[in-house]
């Protein structure tokens, strides 16, 4: 049989990738990005209980109600944004999925669409099973920050939507507020629709906030805005995150979401419902919790070869290792995994264009003895 | 007093500043309400009113407080035609157009809202000095109010301004057209007698350009001081300021149609019920 594929150059994940390497040669992995410790008990437990007593069919296509609710009580308190959980809350098995179909709903044939690189991969994949074309900017190396005056360049005609990824996988950088105020400028009466994934919108350190796209009406009128509980409830496995947009826009995600998924789990969302309100400050915590794991490893790699300027936001670090090596990041992944025995992600497959920096990212999520144990491998080289 | 804070953890507006200050509730939400309280987020400042105001972690919250402007008490507008896209006030003396940091209570735009439809914009299109009184313009969409500041700037309204001097202009004075440029700019007035009488004359002053204390500064430059103008005039005068921003007329950009308005006598301080229309 003769497939023509529609992604040839596409292989397997490198986060699949990078993990099966890891587990053959039992090494520490830092590589794809999941904490090695279990969520918050009583969400456990809501889970379990919910399994036990028969909440088990399909939930509705947007998401279970009181679910919705306590999404648009956490994104009035914490953006000042008052959501309708009816018409702008959509919940999604896994913020993947929501990328994909707002991608879908909103890109067309021959449509342009704004990534940066390092971009996340999924996006490019959905961008042309769409039809669409992405457009890659760099963003600059070493602090990956937005050029605005390339993307004006960038915009034209075709220009039918900017994705955006605050706090940045895998670079951790975050968008400031001159940042929206630059993108609010240039998408001012345009049809372009912005994609936010602000999966690690609890991830920010430093004193630094979260520069979401909820905090500006301009900006949110266009945007779709995507986050999710696996990365604030440390349930990665639960695959279960939502979609705040305007009501036209969640309409349209809606129509491309009941057909590719339909539904999220069940008594995943209830669980998640009861976990919100009875610890709706849990997710303020996490900062203060993931910055002294970012400090912990980054101080133990003091004198290693490695160069790091410490993450502003996500659980990810980049170590510059030109010092150590002069071999490609993949390749220093696959050595780094096999001979150091600590697994890490290369940055250049995120990217269309070559970079100008070897780095590589290491997942800093890991009980403080993993990451410990990890740097005293790294801090050897 | 004046707070600049910073704030981490998303809060509520009222509490945020109850916490870093003695004020009441009640008063910080009075504030809130006057446009005293600020707030920066994303990049932007802009006046925090409401008191359910949230704020989020990344916001910094401004609040500039002077009693003396919180309490102050002055005359309220009075609408004299509403035309739908804009509408034709009468600014009393006291009553400002623009408001400052340390609020906007008593300026034309938001003294309106108590007196229409809350909910309707209202935009200034020209400015008078805060102690003037007389016909201002707002406008009640960002479109009309571009059309209508248009005009203004490019010298297509006609504006005639009245104002109350002491004595009588020397023979000969008046008429008089005054060309004397202002911070540099041009400036153009042309001023005639109306009225003399024992209490003085008043003068009109039709003006095309619109520069910062025009109508005072040129009847200055003719030795005829409005009343009450202790920077150009007498500085020891302390009745209130005589001028009046009398009419204004245009041709209408949205409709087309030529509109003259002018104040309402009845609505003059007392010393213009003296002098006959």
């Amino acid at each position: 049989m003769n497939i023509d594929s529609k992604l040839p150059d596409i292989g397997t994940t490198i986060f699949s990738v990078m993990s099966a390497l890891a587990q053959q040669n039992d090494a520490i992995n830092l590589g794809q990005g999941f904490p090695d410790y279990d969520g918050p008990a009583y969400l456990r437990e809501r889970l379990a209980h919910y399994v036990r007593d028969g909440f088990n069919q399909y939930p509705p296509m947007t998401g279970v109600e009181a679910l919705r609710e306590q999404i648009a009580l956490k994104v009035q308190r914490l953006y000042d944004r008052p959501v309708s959980a009816d018409s702008e809350v959509t919940v999604v098995p896994g913020a993947t999925e929501a990328l994909f179909c707002a991608i879908m709903a909103t890109v067309n044939a021959g449509d342009e669409v704004i990534v940066f690189d390092p971009a996340y991969d999924s996006y490019e994949p959905a961008v042309r099973l769409a039809g669409g074309k992405t457009i890659h900017l760099a963003l600059k190396a070493p602090e990956f920050t937005v050029d605005w005056q390339q993307v004006r360049d960038a915009i034209n005609q075709r220009t039918r939507m900017i994705i955006l990824n605050s706090p940045h996988n895998p670079t951790g950088s975050v968008l400031s507020p001159d940042d929206l105020v630059h993108l609010a400028d240039l998408v001012r009466d345009t049809n372009i629709v912005l994609l936010a994934d602000e999966v690690y919108e609890h991830l920010v350190y430093d004193g630094l906030s979260h520069q979401s796209l909820l905090l500006v009406d301009e900006l949110y009128e266009r945007a779709f805005v995507v986050s999710s509980f696996g990365k604030t409830f440390h349930v990665t496995g639960w695959k279960t995150g939502y979609c705040i947009a305007p009501p036209l826009l969640s309409a349209q995600l809606r129509k491309v979401h009941q057909f590719v998924t339909f539904v999220g789990v069940t008594p995943i969302q209830w669980a998640l419902a009861d976990f919100m309100r009875a610890e709706p400050d849990y997710c303020l915590q996490l900062a203060g919790f993931y910055q002294a794991k970012r400090d912990l490893f980054c101080n133990a790699l003091v004198g290693s070869g490695f160069q790091i300027t410490p993450s502003s936001g996500t659980y990810f670090q980049l170590a510059d290792y030109s010092q150590i090596s002069d071999r490609n990041d993949r390749a220093m992944c696959e050595w780094l995994t096999k001979e150091v025995k600590v697994a890490a992600i290369p940055i250049s497959v995120f990217c269309a264009a070559p970079l100008s920096h070897q780095y590589v990212r290491f997942c800093f999520a890991k009980q403080d003895n993993t990451l410990l144990k990890a740097a005293k491998r790294l801090a050897s080289l | 007093m004046e707070l600049h804070l910073p704030v981490t953890v998303a809060t509520p507006a009222v509490e945020c500043i109850a916490r870093h200050c003695d004020l009441s509730r009640t008063r910080i939400k009075q504030l809130m309400k006057y446009g005293a309280v600020w707030r920066t987020r994303a990049g932007r400042t802009s006046r925090l009113r409401k008191a359910s105001s949230q704020l989020c972690a990344g916001d910094e919250l401004h609040v500039y407080y002077r009693a003396e402007v919180i309490d102050a008490t002055v005359p309220k507008p009075v609408l004299l035609h509403d035309e739908g896209d804009y509408s034709v006030w009468h600014k009393p003396a006291g009553v400002l157009c623009q408001g400052s940091k340390y609020g906007d209570h008593h300026t034309l735009p938001r003294m309106a809202r108590h007196t229409q439809n809350a909910d309707r914009n209202n935009l200034l299109v020209h400015r008078l000095d805060r102690f003037t009184f007389g016909v201002c313009l707002l406008a009640h969409s960002k479109a009309v109010q571009a059309l209508l500041s248009r005009l203004f700037a490019t010298r297509k309204v006609e504006k005639h301004y009245h104002a109350l001097c002491d004595g009588f202009p020397a023979q000969g004075v008046l008429p008089a057209t005054v060309d004397q440029a202002i911070d540099g700019r041009s400036a153009h007035s042309e001023v005639s007698l109306l009225e003399s009488s024992n209490n003085g004359s008043k003068l009109n002053v039709r003006i095309s350009s619109g520069r910062k204390h025009q109508v005072r500064i040129h009847l200055a430059s003719l030795d005829l001081p409005v009343i009450g103008d202790r920077q150009y005039g007498d500085p020891t005068d302390q009745r209130d300021l005589q001028l009046c921003a009398y009419s204004l007329g245009f041709t209408c950009p949205v409709s087309g149609e030529q509109k003259s308005y002018r104040v309402e006598q009845a609505l003059l301080p007392p010393l213009w019920q003296t002098f006959s229309a």
